[in-house]
């Protein structure tokens, strides 16, 4: 009991501490403010000017979740053809793994150009940079799905679609999900790379446009609240993941 | 002449892989079943008991030969059948209920009634389940079960849409010789229920007496056929049969087939 409740306060003390350290280093060596500001001064700055960085984390974080939505939808479904047909494996993956060789910021400035600065180009670099993991994750699972489970279902008479829905989809449910704690992040990245360069609003263009008034606290309370967030969600999503895919883990957990 | 076997196997051979590397598990393997039967399998390790069950089932077509279930050639698998593989493999996502209910969400025409059903169905599961003694265990996840219960479940799973092929590769391998017994008698009574065919494959010999009306021995691979027994004795049979009167003699000529040749193998013979 004793060490479960260790394990669970350890993280936040963990973090605690690397204020703090944080906080006496910079104070004992006076780091100027223009290198590394104090904890102590961006969170200052993230309660005091609290309105308004939380208009742009709120534009960050639905841009995010609904682009990681779509790109999440998009891979899963890419990601089951490609896993449950060889043809459409064969004939459509070396395209998307040359798609996924361009960097995605390459992708902003052509997004810019079809639907001008602002939101839409922040939502569809968070779509396109979530679609590969989770077809690459979903792909594999479907994919690997053993012969003998299969053929439970095939000795039945079942399609190949009611082995997809019985049998390889269930069964590839632990990596879509694997997957989705790796597509959450990145789809942060996509969101905040295309808002630096093209945007009004959202925490990248705050950032930006912070750093360009030398407020260094302002740029550190940004990353920041992106790393409280991007922590927010992928504990939401592993706690989805244990509700759903218990079965996979057994009794051998890791999150406790 | 009116040919009456449900199950026909003529002059098949099964291979696995192509070329060099091509195994052939079984060769010349000719064997009919009436309707109604209920036929043993057994023979070493690895001379292709399972590639003739899932050959039946058309899992697996023939390399040579044909297999007919019900006067069609086998080329794909058919609704009628229920099978219960070697290995238990139910599906770890599913409870043990949800597991033995699948075959009904799959076969026509229990698909189409399954939602209508659905309280019937559920009663019909749960009394399989009371049969093999797995009641209470219904909403356990099967990795939540022992080898012997999972493979208890997959019997139920092969059951649950009343096949008229009955397909059991080793069902209870992994029981211990009590539940083993008991469950004999469990499959004896529902074979009576609804005298389904049966293919029953077994290592174990007393098993086979007391369950089958024939015993085919195959010998070691590629396997074939080398002896096929009539077990004569009375229906319902009890433990007691087994170890009194006529089986003495029947395990007696089984052995003896077994000794002399399934080891030996036809390459070498
Ligand atoms: N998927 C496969 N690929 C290649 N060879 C196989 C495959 N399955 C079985 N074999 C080969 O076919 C032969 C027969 O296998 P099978 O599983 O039918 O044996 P069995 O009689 O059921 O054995 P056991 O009593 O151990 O279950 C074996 O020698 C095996 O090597
Ligand atoms: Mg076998």
């Amino acid at each position: 009991m004793m060490a479960d409740r260790t394990r669970m306060l350890a993280p936040y003390i963990f973090a605690i501490a690397l204020f703090l350290i944080w906080e006496i280093g910079t104070r004992v060596f006076d780091v100027s403010v223009y290198v590394l500001p104090r904890p102590s001064q961006f969170f200052g700055t993230l309660y005091e000017f609290w309105d308004g960085i939380s208009f742009h984390a709120t534009q960050t974080l639905l841009t995010t979740l609904v682009g990681f939505a779509i790109g999440v939808s998009a891979g899963a479904v890419l990601g089951a053809a490609c896993g449950a047909s060889r043809t459409v494996y064969a004939t459509i993956y070396p395209a998307l793994i040359g798609f996924y060789s361009i960097p995605k910021v390459a992708l902003v400035p052509i997004f810019v150009i079809w639907f001008g600065s602002g939101t839409a180009p922040a939502l569809l670099t968070s779509t396109v940079i979530c679609i590969f993991p989770v077809l690459v994750n979903v792909a594999t699972g479907v994919a690997t799905t053993e012969r003998d489970m299969e053929d439970v279902l095939r000795s039945l008479g079942g399609s190949r679609f009611d082995i997809l829905r019985h049998v390889s989809l269930p069964r590839s449910l632990p990596y879509f999900f694997a997957s989705l704690k790796v597509a959450i992040s990145l789809a942060f990245v996509g969101t905040v790379i295309s808002e630096t360069v093209a945007a009004n609003r959202g925490i990248g263009t705050m950032m930006v446009s912070a750093s360009a008034d030398f407020d260094v606290p302002l740029v550190f309370a940004g990353l920041v609240l992106l790393a409280a967030m991007g922590i927010c969600m992928y504990a939401a999503f592993a706690l989805v993941e244990r509700r759903m895919v218990g079965w996979a883990k057994r009794d051998v957990d890791f999150t406790h | 002449m009116l040919d009456s076997s449900f199950v026909k196997l003529d002059g098949v051979a099964v291979e696995y892989g192509r070329g060099a590397t091509a195994t052939r598990a079984v060769d010349h393997v000719s064997l009919d079943v009436a309707e109604g039967e209920f036929v043993a399998l057994v023979g070493p390790s690895g001379c292709g008991k399972s590639t003739l069950l899932k050959l039946v089932s058309g899992l697996l077509p023939p390399t040579r030969g044909v297999a007919s279930v019900d006067g069609a050639a086998v080329t794909a698998p058919l609704k009628i059948v229920g099978m219960a593989f070697q290995s238990a493999t139910m599906l770890p996502w599913l409870r043990t209920i949800d597991n033995i209910l699948l075959p009904l969400k799959i076969v026509e025409p229990h698909r189409q009634q399954f939602r209508a059903e659905k309280s019937a169905n559920l009663d019909k599961a749960m009394e399989l389940l009371r049969r093999v003694g797995l009641d209470g265990f219904e909403d356990r996840y099967p990795w939540e079960l022992s080898g012997g219960m999972q493979q208890r479940a997959s019997l139920c799973r092969a059951l649950i849409h009343d096949p008229r092929l009955l397909l059991l590769d080793e069902p209870f391998g992994a029981l211990d010789a009590f539940t083993r017994e008991e469950l004999w008698q469990v499959l004896q009574n529902l074979w009576f229920d609804r005298k389904p065919t049966v293919l029953l494959v077994t290592h174990d010999l007393r098993e086979a007496l007391f369950l089958a009306d024939r015993v085919i021995v195959m010998s070691a691979r590629p396997g074939v056929v080398i002896h096929d027994q009539r077990v004569g004795f009375k229906r319902p049979r009890s433990l007691h049969d087994l170890y009194t009167g006529e089986a003495g003699a029947q395990m007696e000529e089984l052995r003896s087939k077994i000794d002399h040749r399934s080891l030996v193998g036809e390459e070498t013979a």
